[in-house]
């Protein structure tokens, strides 16, 4: 079973719309996703697709409770089914 | 009431205007211009803020050096001159090529532009960020309409709690934009259904090329209240 991190490298290469990062481009689990530059609406959609995957409820102000991919998948090993 | 007026600012690549607007930047916007890890937002946002730093010099006769911005819990700017809180609303949003900055005398202001992208699924987002009776409203549209429909309810309601200062940590689902705005009234009244005492007034500003909305909350031009950004 592909760990968490590596479930959402791929949804994120998938899903997650960052206007000038290359897909398969390292991905610092620390960096802000305030210094991605990521939309809100982009931000939204992939946190749908991260509910959808890991089985999880979100609402679309869980937005804004994560600064970056490490806080992400810290939810989601403690929430996920 | 005094009205919000609202600038857009072209955000096209061009390495002279960016080199300009970087100059206007102060240290602690060059060290946030330098963590971007991309190239475009770098470029909206050193455009945008050098744009909003120009407006609010003219509106508060104010040099570009007096000029910092402080930020609320959510992370909405508000400027200060000098180092005091600068009697002024503003806010700004970037999409794509297109910036839009807000300002106010008096009144919170929020405004958003979104280029409208068919990438998204809108049926799940809209799920997600609208009520029961946005969604029977995009459900019956049909083609384009529905993906403006989208974008139009969209920005309408993140200006709304970009006026607030919440941003996304508000569920945007658990209000709804008014009926007469969904089927396409350019302007509209407005009130959170958990703080129905202010009323905010919403204007639609998408054209062809952008969704785009501002809202700005009346205030009576007697109120002695100080003018702040949330
Ligand atoms: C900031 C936010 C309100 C708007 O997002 P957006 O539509 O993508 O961006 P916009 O271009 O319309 O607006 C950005 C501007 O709004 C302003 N802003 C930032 N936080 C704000 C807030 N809480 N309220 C109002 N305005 C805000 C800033 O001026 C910012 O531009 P700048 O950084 O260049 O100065 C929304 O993204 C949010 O709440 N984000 C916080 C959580 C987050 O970033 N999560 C991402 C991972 S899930």
């Amino acid at each position: 079973m592909a760990s968490t991190e590596e479930r959402l490298r791929e949804l994120v290469d998938k899903h997650l719309n960052v206007e000038g990062r290359q897909s398969g481009a390292t991905l610092d689990l620390n960096a802000p996703f305030a210094d991605s530059g990521i939309s809100s609406v982009a931000a939204v959609s992939f946190m749908m697709e991260v509910a959808k995957e890991f089985d999880v409820k979100m609402n679309v102000g869980d937005c804004a409770q994560f600064p970056n991919m490490q806080s992400l998948i810290d939810f989601l090993d403690s929430n996920a089914g | 009431m005094a009205a919000a007026t609202v600038v857009h600012v072209d955000l096209t690549p061009c390495a002279s205007r960016e080199a300009a607007a970087w100059g206007w930047l102060d240290q602690d916007e060059r060290a946030r211009w330098k963590r971007f890890l991309y190239a475009p937002p770098r470029r909206r946002y050193a455009l945008c803020r050098a744009a909003l730093r120009a407006l609010l010099c003219g509106a508060l006769d104010a040099d570009n050096e007096q000029i910092a911005f402080t930020f609320a819990e959510h992370g909405k700017p508000r400027a200060q001159v000098a180092g005091r809180p600068a009697a002024i609303s503003f806010n700004v949003s970037h999409s794509g090529n297109h910036g839009l900055v807000a300002w106010a005398p008096r009144g919170r202001v929020g405004v958003d532009v979104e280029e409208r992208s068919a990438r998204y699924d809108i049926d799940g987002l809209s799920e997600t960020v609208c009520g029961p009776r946005e969604r029977a409203d995009l459900a019956a549209a049909r083609g384009d309409g529905r993906l403006h429909l989208f974008y139009t309810l969209w920005t309408l309601k993140e200006a709304l709690v970009k006026a607030t200062g919440a941003g996304l940590s508000c569920d945007v689902s658990r209000f709804e934009i008014p009926a007469a705005m969904r089927r396409g009234k350019p302007t509209g009244t407005f009130r959170f259904p958990q703080a129905p005492d202010v009323n905010w007034r919403l204007h639609n500003l998408g054209n062809a090329a952008y969704a785009a909305a501002v809202a700005h909350e009346e205030v009576a031009d007697s109120a002695a209240a100080p003018v702040t950004t949330p």
